[in-house]
C-alpha cells in the first residue's frame, strides 16, 4: 500500500505564513534529478540530502536531514516515504510525516517538508548514499499560449442560429466555449498534475571498519554512547519465586547491535534467557532507549546479590572500546540457606527461548490447580474461629456443671484465712447450688421454707449458717479461723447426709 | 462474688478479642504474603505467555495469559496482555464482576469475615446477649461472609469453565466426528466449557458460537486436560 500524505493544500496558504531568515538559509540541494518528464518550470520541485561530516565507524548512527521543496505548485502530495537507495545501510527513526515549514528565495514562498533519522552503515568503505522520494505535484503553467482571435475580436460571431440548418446550433455552443476559455486562460494557466520521483546523492561517505585489535570477546556490535542501570521487580522474595531483573540502556547509536547476554547461572541463582523491548527515540532526540528482561530464581534463602552485567562498546567519538556495566542488585530472599534443588536447565544466553525454556519457565509458575482457592481450604480457615465459638459456648455452659466444686474450694479457702462474710456468702451460694441441682429445681426454689420442708431437721445447721451469712452480711463482723472450720465440716457434713 | 463474675467475664470478652485479633492479624499477613507472591507470579506467566507468543504459540500463550488473569486480575500488564491477543469477553455479567476479584481475595474475605463474625458472636455471648446490637453485628457480619462465600464459589466454577482452544477447529453441531460444523475456532480461542458427552465437550465461544469440539484441543485455564 502506497502512503500518500498530502503536504499542504495550496502554496498559497503556506505562502501566507511568517518565514524568518534563518529559514530562508537554509543549504542547497546536493543534487536533484527527476526521473518523470520535466516540469514545465525547471526547479519547481528538489530533494536535499545533508550529512554533518563525511568520515563515520561501521554501526554508527549517522544522523541525517533530508529537505524536500517545492515553489509555484497548487499542492503536493507524497507517494510514500523517503528511500535510501544505498546498500549496506539501515535507516532507523526517519519520521513518518515530515516537519513543513516555508521558506522565502528570491521573493517566492517555499514549501519545506523536513525528514531527520540516522542511519546505520552495516560495511566499511567509501558509501556513496542517495535516496528518492515519489510525489505528485500540482500546479497551473503561468504562461497561456498567444491566442490567435478568427473573430476579429468579435465575442458574438458565431452564435447566430439559422433555423434552416441544425448545425448552427453545434457552431454556436462551441463558439461560447471558445469564448470562455479565451476569458480564463490567460489568468489562471492550465492545470498540470504530474508524478515524480525526486532524486538526491550525498557526497560519498567514507566508513571506517572497528579495530580489531583490543576488540573485547564480548562484544557484540555496539557502537555509540550508552548508559545501563538495573533493577528488580521485588527486592523481597522467597526462595524458588522468581524475580524478574530490569535492564535498561540508554543513550545514542543503534540499539539494535546492543544484545544482552544477562546474568548467568550460579549458585545462588537460575537464570532464563533475555527477552529485549526497544523504544525507539522521541522525535528531534537522539536517544532511545532498550530495556531487558531476565528472569531469575533464587536457589537458596538469604541476602543474594545479582552480579553487575557487562556491556562491551566502541565509542566512537574516543575511537576506542569501553566496557560498562550495571551495579549489583542485592535480594533479599527467605528461605532455607542451603541451595534448593536447582538443576538449573539454563539455555544459550540471547537466544529466543526455546519449547524447553519455556517448560522450565513454567515449572517456577504455579500448577493450575493452584490459581483458585476452594471452599475447602476457606473451610480450614474458618475452623479454628469456629472452634473457638464453641469453646466460648461451651464456657458458657459450664458454670452450672462445675460451680459447685469452686464453691467448696472457695469455702474450704475462706474459712482458712478467717474470712467470715465470704464464707457464709459462698455457703449460701453452695447450699443454693447443691440442692436446686440435686432436686433438679431452678435456684429460686430453693428457699429457708423448701429446706425445712424437705430435709426436716437435717437442714437446721444448713438454715442457721444462711442466717449468719445475713448476720455477717449486714452486721460487718468475722468470726475466727477455728470457729469458721468447725462450721465449714459442718456444712460439708449435712450437704453430704442430706437426702 | 457478684464481682469476681463481672471480672470473670471481662477476662473472657478480652481473650476471646485477643484470640480473634491475633487470628486475623495472622491470616492478614498470610493473605499480604500469598498475595504478593501471586502478583509476582502472574507476572512470569505474562512472560511465559509473551514468550510463546514470540514462538508462535498462541493458544500457549493465551492459556498462560488467563492464567495470569486469575492472579492479578486488575494489573495493567495482564489486561494489556490480553488485548494485545484479542481476548474477548466471556462468561456471564455475573462471572465477569466476580472474575475482578481473584479467588483468592475472595478466599481471605470470606475467612477474615468469617472471623469477625465469630468476635463478635462470642463477645455477645459472653455479654450475656443482651440488646439489638449484640446481635446486628454478627447478622451483618455473617451475611458478608456468605456474599464471599458465594464469590469464592462463583470464582471457582467460573475459573474452572474456561478452556483455551490449543489447534484450529471446528464446532460441530453435534456431538459426533461426523456431525457438521458451523464455525470454526483458532489456536488461542477462550471458550466456556460445559458438558462433556463421549470425548466432546459443548462450548460457548465469545461471538455467541456455540456447539461441540473434541475434548482434546481444549486445555483447561484451571486443572490438567480437559
Amino acid at each position: 500500500m502506497k502512503h500518500r500524505h498530502a503536504v499542504v493544500g495550496s502554496i498559497a496558504l503556506a505562502a501566507s505564513l511568517a518565514v524568518t531568515g534563518a529559514q530562508a538559509a537554509t543549504v542547497a540541494p546536493s543534487a536533484v534529478t527527476a526521473a518523470a518528464p520535466a516540469p514545465a518550470r525547471p526547479g519547481r520541485a528538489s530533494i536535499g540530502l545533508e550529512v554533518v561530516r563525511a568520515t563515520w565507524w561501521v554501526g554508527q548512527s549517522i544522523p541525517v536531514v533530508l529537505r524536500a521543496r517545492f515553489r509555484d505548485v497548487d499542492g503536493v502530495t507524497l507517494e510514500g516515504t523517503p528511500e535510501f537507495k544505498s546498500e549496506a545501510v539501515f535507516t532507523r527513526d526517519l519520521a513518518r510525516e515530515p516537519h513543513q515549514s516555508t521558506e522565502i528565495v528570491d521573493g517566492e514562498p517555499v514549501l519545506v517538508a523536513t525528514w531527520s533519522g540516522t542511519i546505520t552503515p552495516s560495511t566499511s568503505g567509501p558509501l556513496a548514499l542517495s535516496v528518492e522520494l515519489p510525489v505528485r505535484l500540482r500546479f497551473h503553467e503561468a504562461s497561456a499560449p498567444v491566442f490567435r482571435d478568427p473573430t476579429d475580436g468579435d465575442p458574438f460571431a458565431g452564435m447566430d442560429i439559422d433555423p434552416a440548418d441544425p448545425s448552427s446550433i453545434q457552431r454556436m455552443l462551441r463558439s461560447f466555449q471558445q469564448s470562455f476559455s479565451r476569458t480564463l486562460e490567460p489568468s489562471l494557466g492550465r492545470a498540470h498534475d504530474e508524478a515524480l520521483t525526486l532524486r538526491a546523492s550525498a557526497r560519498p561517505l567514507e566508513i571506517k571498519a572497528l579495530p580489531v585489535a583490543d576488540q573485547p570477546a564480548a562484544f557484540s556490535g555496539a557502537v555509540g554512547r550508552f548508559d545501563m542501570r538495573a533493577s528488580v521487580t521485588a527486592d523481597r522474595v522467597h526462595a524458588s519465586e522468581p524475580v524478574t531483573l530490569l535492564i535498561k540502556v540508554q543513550g545514542q547509536g543503534d540499539l539494535d547491535r546492543v544484545e544482552l547476554a544477562g546474568v548467568a547461572s550460579s549458585a545462588d541463582w537460575k537464570a532464563y534467557p533475555t527477552t529485549a523491548k526497544t523504544e525507539a527515540p522521541v522525535a528531534g532526540k537522539a536517544v532511545g532507549r532498550k530495556t531487558f528482561e531476565q528472569i531469575l530464581v533464587p536457589l537458596h534463602g538469604g541476602s543474594l546479590t545479582i552480579p553487575p552485567v557487562p556491556l562491551a562498546v566502541f565509542d566512537p567519538i574516543a575511537g576506542r572500546y569501553t566496557a560498562i556495566e550495571t551495579s549489583p542488585v542485592t535480594v533479599t530472599v527467605e528461605g532455607a540457606l542451603e541451595a534448593a534443588t536447582a538443576a538449573a536447565a539454563t539455555p544459550s544466553p540471547g537466544v529466543a527461548p526455546s519449547v524447553a525454556t519455556r517448560a522450565a519457565i513454567a515449572a517456577t509458575v504455579p500448577p493450575p490447580e493452584s490459581l483458585v482457592v476452594s471452599p475447602r481450604t476457606v473451610g480450614w480457615r474458618l475452623a479454628p474461629a469456629l472452634a473457638l465459638l464453641l469453646g466460648v459456648i461451651a464456657l458458657r455452659l459450664r458454670p452450672t456443671r462445675s460451680e459447685e466444686p469452686s464453691l467448696r474450694r472457695t469455702l474450704r479457702r475462706t474459712a482458712k484465712l478467717g474470712r467470715g462474710t465470704a464464707f457464709f456468702e459462698t455457703a449460701r451460694r453452695l447450699i443454693v447450688v447443691h440442692f436446686a441441682k440435686r432436686w433438679g429445681v431452678a435456684e429460686g426454689e430453693i428457699t429457708a421454707d423448701t429446706l425445712r420442708q424437705r430435709l426436716g431437721p437435717t437442714a437446721d445447721p444448713l438454715l442457721a449458717a444462711m442466717s449468719t451469712a445475713d448476720a455477717l452480711r449486714f452486721g460487718r463482723a468475722d468470726l475466727q479461723p477455728s470457729e469458721l472450720g468447725a462450721a465449714c465440716a459442718t456444712i460439708e457434713a449435712n450437704l453430704r447426709d442430706a437426702t | 462474688m457478684t464481682q469476681h463474675r463481672s471480672t470473670a467475664r471481662a477476662v473472657k470478652t478480652l481473650a476471646a478479642i485477643a484470640i480473634t485479633l491475633s487470628a486475623v492479624g495472622a491470616l492478614g499477613g498470610v493473605a499480604a504474603n500469598e498475595l504478593a507472591s501471586e502478583s509476582a507470579q502472574a507476572g512470569t506467566l505474562v512472560t511465559l505467555g509473551k514468550s510463546a507468543l514470540a514462538n508462535g504459540d498462541p493458544a500457549a500463550a493465551v492459556l498462560s495469559f488467563e492464567r495470569a488473569r486469575l492472579l492479578a486480575p486488575r494489573a495493567f500488564e495482564v489486561r494489556s496482555a490480553l488485548s494485545g491477543v484479542g481476548d474477548p469477553a466471556l462468561g456471564p455479567w455475573v462471572a465477569r464482576t466476580v472474575s475482578w476479584i481473584t479467588p483468592r481475595e475472595w478466599s481471605f474475605m470470606a475467612v477474615g469475615f468469617g472471623w469477625i463474625t465469630v468476635l463478635l458472636m462470642t463477645v455477645a455471648i459472653v455479654r450475656g446477649r443482651k440488646g439489638l446490637l449484640a446481635w446486628l453485628g454478627p447478622l451483618c457480619s455473617a451475611a458478608i461472609l456468605v456474599l464471599s462465600m458465594g464469590g469464592v464459589v462463583e470464582s471457582n466454577v467460573a475459573s474452572r469453565t474456561l478452556g483455551v482452544v490449543t489447534e484450529p477447529t471446528g464446532v460441530r453441531v453435534a456431538p459426533y466426528e461426523a456431525a457438521g460444523a458451523t464455525a470454526d475456532l483458532h489456536a488461542g480461542s477462550v471458550v466456556v466449557i460445559g458438558e462433556r458427552y463421549g470425548d466432546f465437550l459443548q462450548v460457548r465461544g465469545a461471538d455467541g458460537v456455540s456447539g461441540w469440539v473434541a475434548s482434546g484441543v481444549l486445555r483447561r485455564v484451571v486443572g490438567s486436560g480437559a
